[in-house]
């Protein structure tokens, strides 16, 4: 397990934003969601994903529904909003510049300084 | 409701999460039970994350509110003894202070309640002997009249007045006759009808009015208004007058004196229909107490040089009633504080110093529960509650046994100020309320407010020490109780309240001793059993009868009659003018007066109070022959130094009759219990025309038992015998020592609660200090500590703490005796005994409280103990 990484912080959020905005999902299933999609890459405390669900959902992010899982058990399903679906294209295109400028800075070499 | 609803879903889907992984595992091939033991291990602890969900809600205040609420009776509910003590600390505080407060300041120094008291002025006349002499109706108008610098000035004076009742027996009411301008001066409005029509004064006297006082008003006619206006039949010494009930005084306004109330107030006018104009035309019958409203710019000093102006004129233009008299004002306000001062401010700082007493316990309770607590609010922050609402928990905390100390404080005041009263009495004989007392609403509220204050700021701080802010760090220093401990706080709060506790011991004792001392005084009479009626008597004849009437009785030892019983509750009794025709310079200065009884034959043998020279009254004194006086030791010694004074002579009365000296009498204390013997003098009954007698009547049977026999056989001579008093010596000789009573009672009261206190509070630092030291004390046990060693280990802390205190208090109760020696009876404030007994109370108080946690102490299992940690 030591090859997965730790979450930066502010990355769970957005994360399971990415991950219900493939379609709806119970909480296990944007766990699933999210290992599939990151290919297991990050170590996620399975309990963690609560606190953040039903904070993106008080934030009006998110939307739920109970229904009936695979298996034939009631189960919550989270769905993005508008508002949520809004803030994934924000936050993942803040994403991408920061990311693009830590790559640059840390493909900095030193003649190009 | 909602709430559940979220708890309800939160759970399913949590439990739905575990369940899917398991599930998830067993399918991957992960035998049942360690499926699911994995699933709930990468869940991470499900209660954790229930509280983060919780917290990303904010529920509505009122939820928050109620689970707040819920959560905190919970735990005062789990520790009973703290809650308990913390309440009873808190009730005890606010309650009994106030009540006992109030209690004094209606006793005392409550001032009138008039508009702009402020501006009210007592008014005197002076003499050499009399400071605060009263004035005669004629003085009174002359001042009245001539004065300047006042709005008004009134009059009141008190006396007495029959009204039969339906059975036909009489009843003796209380009559102020008052000035007719004095409701308006004061600013007093009725509570029903007029306080005096008085545009007319003519009126006035061909058809009387009276106005009747609240309680009497509530008591005879059951506050029924439309008594205003009906005609009342009342008997003065002229017979039956039909007066005109005018007005109903409010229920607020007492008088002058706030601890008696009067039956009725009438004016001069009604006062000359029922009993003539003799005692107002008088100019030397002083029976009114005056009152001045200066006016605005006036000050109290211009207003008293006045008075003594009109006093100078009054004296040249009737020099033989007014040589050698003066007048002065005080401000009302200034007089109650001159009356009060000592008593009340001690009473004042031994109020303070309970409340501070209360407050630094709960204080301490609560830094106890505060260490204890630490453990479990660390963990809380540590799984994820945030600060916030911890603080608003623990301020629910401390609001709910805050309230609950309040209301029990309101609950205790409440009984107090209702029981108080009756248990320290009334005036004897007298049917009426000594106190007006009510809750005093500023005492209550100040006493409230700092131990509430107190309540929430110890009872957040450990929820403000879980942020480890700079009272964190005060509390850890003052919880730290091991040796090389810092700044141990609580024990210098437990040690200052020891020294409290002793000043208050120290005080409480002295008072006690004083007040023993008055019951064991010597008083001039015999303690016994005895009886006293005070009666009119209409004649000399009516008089034998009733006394040998009374003597008949069974029980009845021995009968005598006086116009006054020793201790009687009155004005200071009567007074004569003396002279001494061959001794100019005796009187030369003011005219010589001295206060005398007088009595009957077998007075002196029923009181027990023996003629130390010469010989009582003979029948014949009393009737025939010249006359005679017997005179007390203190009046021999003073008049008649080195000589005796049987057989010599001197005037009385302003006639001026020579009486001869035929005994000397040992000295009675027949005014007030911790007065000086005074000048005194005896003379026989029959030969003036007092129309009152109070009959002693010495039994072997407990007094007041004989009080109902007594009173009927006195009716079957005559209803108008019908006693307007009947007390026993004995109440009059407690009565007598009331202020002294009041003191010892009401500071013995606060005394116990003192130490009561101080005992919780040393107990709780104790208690507290041997669980923080558990883990220490198993230690020393399983290297060998005997139990007594353990024992004594911890009971030294006791001494510890107790000791300083007690060395702090010392100098603290030498002081406070010291300031309270005004309040004392015979007794020396700094008595070596009575300081040794309230350290040893103390003492003993201080090792019952240390000895119980160290008991368990000394019962610590070390291996538990090692575990604890």
């Amino acid at each position: 397990m030591t090859h997965e990484a730790d979450l930066l912080p502010g990355t769970l959020d957005l994360l399971i934003l990415k991950a219900v905005s493939l379609g709806a999902l119970h909480g296990y299933g944007v766990l699933l969601r999210i290992q599939q999609i990151s290919g297991g890459a990050f170590q996620i405390e399975q309990g963690a994903l609560y606190p953040a669900l039903y904070r993106l959902e008080r934030q009006g992010l998110l939307e739920t529904e109970w229904g009936v899982s695979d298996n034939n058990r009631r189960a919550k399903y989270y769905r993005l909003t508008a508002a949520g679906r809004q803030r994934l294209r924000k936050e993942t295109e803040e994403w991408n510049r920061t990311v693009s400028a830590m790559t640059a800075a840390l493909l900095t070499r030193p003649r190009e300084v | 409701m909602e709430r559940d609803e979220f708890e309800r879903d939160m759970a399913d889907e949590l439990a739905f999460h575990i369940e899917a992984r398991t599930q998830d595992l067993i399918h991957a091939g992960v035998p049942e039970e360690e499926a699911r033991r994995r699933a709930r291990l990468e869940f991470g602890g499900v209660t954790t994350w229930k509280e983060r969900c919780r917290e990303t809600r904010s529920f509505r205040p009122l939820d928050e509110l109620r689970a707040d609420l819920r959560y905190a009776i919970r735990t005062l509910a789990k520790s009973p003894a703290f809650t308990l003590a913390a309440v009873l600390s808190l009730a005890i505080g606010i309650g009994v202070n106030t009540a006992i407060f109030s209690l004094i300041d209606a006793f005392s120094f409550r001032p009138m309640d008039v508009p702009d008291e402020g501006r009210v002025t007592r008014l005197f006349t002076t003499s050499p002997q009399d400071n605060e002499g009263t004035f005669s109706w004629p003085e009174y108008q002359e001042f009245s009249r001539q004065a300047r610098t006042f709005s008004g000035m009134v009059a009141l004076g008190g006396r007495g007045a029959r009204m039969q009742r339906p059975d036909g027996t009489f009843e003796l009411l209380l009559i102020n006759t008052v000035s007719e301008n004095f409701f308006r001066v004061l600013g007093v409005g009725a509570a029903e009808g007029r306080l005096f029509p008085t545009e007319n004064a003519a009126a006035l006297s061909e058809h009387p009015v009276v106005a009747l006082g609240y309680d009497f008003w509530q008591r005879r006619y059951g506050g029924d208004p439309s008594v205003v206006g009906r005609q009342i039949r009342l008997e003065g010494g002229n017979g039956q007058v039909l007066l005109t009930v005018c007005g109903i005084v409010p229920r607020t306004f007492h008088g002058i004196e706030s601890s008696a109330d009067r039956d009725l107030w009438a004016p001069p006018e009604t006062w000359a229909a029922l009993h003539g104009r003799n005692e107002l035309e008088d100019r030397t019958f002083r029976w009114f107490v005056a009152l001045g409203r200066i006016k605005p710019g006036a000050s109290f000093p211009t207003a008293s040089a006045e008075m003594s102006t009109i006093a100078s004129r009054l004296a040249a233009s009737w020099p033989d009633g007014n040589r050698a008299r003066s007048a002065r004002a005080i401000s009302d306000l200034a007089y109650r504080l001159e009356k009060t001062r000592g008593p009340g401010v001690v009473f004042l700082a031994v109020v303070l110093l309970v409340l501070v007493m209360s407050a630094v316990n709960v204080a301490n309770l609560l830094m106890a529960r505060a260490a204890a607590r630490g453990q479990e609010l660390s963990i809380r922050t540590a799984i994820g509650a945030n600060r916030g609402r911890i603080i608003r928990q623990m301020l629910t905390e401390s609001a709910l046994l805050g309230g609950g100390g309040l209301l029990a404080g309101i609950a205790i005041g409440w009984v107090l100020i209702r029981a108080l009263p009756s248990i320290i009495g009334g005036v004897p004989g007298y049917q009426m309320e000594l106190f007006h007392a009510v809750l005093d609403v500023r005492v209550f509220a100040f006493a409230a407010a700092l131990t509430l204050a107190t309540t929430v700021f110890f009872g957040l701080a450990p929820a403000l020490s879980a942020s480890r802010s700079d009272l964190n760090a005060l509390l850890r220093r003052g919880g730290d109780d091991r040796p090389g401990g810092r700044f141990p706080g609580r024990q210098i709060l437990v040690g200052a309240q020891v020294a409290m506790s002793l000043t208050l011991l120290a005080v409480t004792s002295v008072l006690i001793a004083s007040f023993v001392r008055t019951r064991t005084a010597d008083l001039g009479i015999a303690r016994g059993e005895q009886l006293a009626l005070f009666c009119g008597v209409e004649n000399a004849r009516q008089v034998r009868a009733a006394a040998s009437r009374l003597r008949a009785l069974p029980g009845v030892a021995d009968v005598g009659f006086a116009i006054r019983a020793p201790l009687s509750v009155d004005e200071q009794g009567w007074a004569a003018r003396v002279s001494f025709p061959e001794r100019p310079e005796i009187g030369k200065d003011a005219p010589l007066e001295i206060r005398y009884n007088a009595i009957d034959s077998n007075f002196l043998r029923v009181l027990g109070t023996p003629v130390l020279r010469g010989r009582g009254f003979s029948e014949a004194d009393q009737t025939t022959g010249p006359p005679t006086v017997l005179i007390s030791q203190t009046m021999a010694r003073r008049y008649w130094p080195g000589h005796d004074p049987v057989g010599a002579t001197f005037r009385i009365g302003s006639r001026g009759v020579e009486h001869r000296v035929i005994g000397v009498v040992r000295d009675v204390t027949f005014n007030a219990i911790d007065q000086l013997p005074e000048p005194y003098m005896y003379l026989p009954w029959f030969r003036g025309d007092y129309g009152e007698a109070t009959f002693i009547v010495r039994t072997n049977l407990p007094a007041e038992r004989l009080a109902d026999t007594a009173r009927r056989s006195l009716i079957g001579i005559d209803p108008r015998l019908d006693p307007m008093n009947i007390t026993t010596e004995n109440e009059l000789i407690r009565f007598s020592g009331l202020e002294h009573r009041l003191a010892a009672e009401l500071l013995s009261i606060l005394g116990f609660i003192g130490l009561a206190l101080t005992a919780i509070g040393l107990y709780g630092v104790v208690g507290w200090s041997v669980t923080r030291r558990t883990r220490e004390i198993g230690i020393r046990i399983a290297l060998g500590a005997s139990r007594r060693e353990t024992l004594a280990l911890v009971l030294r802390q006791t001494a510890i703490v107790g000791g300083v205190g007690v060395l702090a208090g010392v100098p603290l109760a030498l002081a406070a005796t010291k300031a309270v020696s005004s309040l004392l009876f015979g007794t020396n404030p700094w008595d070596a005994g009575m300081f040794a007994l309230a350290i040893a109370v103390l003492a003993a108080v201080l090792l019952a409280a240390g000895f119980i946690p160290a008991r368990r102490a000394r019962r610590i299992d070390p291996m538990a103990a090692l575990r604890v940690e």
